[in-house]
């Protein structure tokens, strides 16, 4: 996404003037000296970005959304903090983990997104800027908020930009859809339990399909037999009603481990998360590659993450928001049963794809293979919960 | 003899009018409460980023965006 021009960054207009925001003192949220004509001093103590401190600024008059909020992990970013803790042996805002810290904050910490990111500007990751020249927007916008974080993975399959594939079916153009499954509750940190990633099983307020479509669990025989579990098995919808989806092999961080491009892929994994009370119904799962090395955050300083195998799988659930009642999966031609493409095997992750997709990373700048043999198998330990055996 | 009242309508109303003139002058020269572009709450902020000409001259440039979030 083009970054806003300059001027138009910092642009505010009449509507915004004439709306409730607009008739608040601008140094009641952004302090400076208004009293000034020139644009330095006028900007002595200017605070750009008030919400960064939401509780002083923005809590006065919106209590009950922020006090929630400060435990949203839009917030919190404590998914990156754990996943990285279970993978290390330590947090990275433990004592003596400064510069890891620091180098987190620098690159990770854009994503992370104040009151303001969603609902005045845009996110500081695509250059921020006022998003409706400083109007205040309760639904934060699909192309401008959501999908300029959740770009490349939710948004493009989202809205059908990847060749040959289809747009998710509760996507339609130009309207607001994110909300129609993600709350705003969900959003602002739900009943304002402390999560520790997006799949926490206390994330009471995270979308589920069944939600809105549990009148179809008995609608026809695979569902029968997959949902309510007649063959002994269950899956989550996406086994048989998503499409493929992006599969990372590079990092911003860098390291040299997995440097690899992305690539288009579906996979059916074993579910790994068998105590997660919300999750833990499903036998089969969709799995994503994460793109995480031993050696991810060496430029940190963390030459190899010695929980790496032990921990957490690198083929992980998803839920690929390019949803189709008609997939490779679940379309077979006239006079074929469905087990002639749900049970097509190429779509379960074996011990080999994992150094086929691994052997992938080849690295552009040094000509090398990024994974050696020891990695290929270190990788394939931390997923023996996922992968499918023969 | 009785004394004679002597009545100059003329010269009365010109009295009230220069009185009226005074008043309304002195008026004008008090401090205003509010300029022209008082409408707002702080115009010293407005008066700027509300001119979309003087913005293209003056504002920031943008520093380099990496790329989105996730990658």
């Amino acid at each position: 996404m083009a970054p806003l021009e300059p001027w138009k960054r910092v642009y505010i207009n009449d509507d915004f003037m004439d709306s409730i925001h607009g008739n608040i003192d601008c140094i009641w949220c952004h302090e400076g000296n208004e009293k000034s004509n020139d644009k330095t001093t006028a900007h002595d103590g200017l605070v750009s970005a008030p919400s960064e401190d939401s509780a002083y600024y923005c809590g006065v008059c919106h209590g009950d959304e922020d006090g929630a909020h400060v435990n949203s992990l839009h917030r919190t970013q404590e998914g990156y903090f754990e996943r990285f803790s279970l993978r290390a042996g330590y947090d990275l805002r433990d004592a003596g983990q400064e510069h890891k810290l620091e180098e987190f904050q620098a690159e990770c910490g854009q994503c992370h997104a104040t009151c303001g990111q969603c609902h005045v500007t845009r996110p500081v990751a695509v250059g921020t800027g006022l998003n409706w020249a400083h109007e205040f927007n309760k639904t934060p916008d699909l192309q401008t908020n959501c999908t300029a974080c959740h770009g490349s993975r939710i948004g493009e399959e989202y809205k059908g930009e990847h060749e040959g594939l289809k747009a998710d079916v509760h996507y339609i153009p130009g309207a607001k859809r994110c909300e129609f499954c993600h709350s705003g509750q969900e959003m602002h940190g739900g009943d304002g339990t402390y999560l520790t990633y997006r799949y926490d099983e206390q994330n009471s307020s995270a979308p589920k399909c069944e939600t809105c479509h549990s009148s179809i669990k008995e609608s026809n025989d695979y569902h029968r037999q997959h949902w309510s579990g007649d063959a002994g098995v269950t899956l989550s919808c996406q086994v048989c009603h998503s499409q493929a989806y992006k599969n990372c092999n590079g990092c911003h961080v860098g390291g040299s481990g997995i440097t690899g491009s992305s690539y288009l892929s579906f996979e059916i994994g074993r579910n790994y998360l068998e105590t997660n009370v919300r999750y833990q119904d499903y036998d089969y799962i969709t799995v994503r590659h994460i793109p995480i090395a031993p050696n991810t955050f060496e430029p940190w300083g963390e030459d190899d993450l010695k929980y790496f195998e032990s921990s957490e799988p690198t083929w992980k659930l998803t839920f690929p928001h390019n949803i189709q009642r008609w997939t490779p999966q679940t379309e077979v031609a006239e006079g074929q049963t469905c087990g002639k493409s749900c049970h097509d095997s190429s779509y379960y992750l074996r011990l080999d794809d994992i150094e086929n997709y691994e052997n992938a990373n080849f690295n552009e700048e040094t000509g090398e293979s990024g994974y050696g043999y020891d990695e290929i198998e270190r990788e394939r330990t931390a997923n023996k919960d996922v992968i499918i055996p023969y | 003899m009785t004394p004679s009242v002597c009545i100059r309508p003329l010269e009365t109303i010109y009295l009230y009018l220069g009185i009226l003139i005074l008043l309304s002058l002195t008026a004008c020269e008090q401090p205003q409460d509010s300029d022209e572009s008082a409408e707002y709450p702080d115009a010293g902020c407005v008066n700027c980023h509300m001119d979309k000409d003087l913005l293209k001259e003056i504002a920031d440039p943008i520093e380099a965006v990496t790329s989105s979030g996730e990658g």
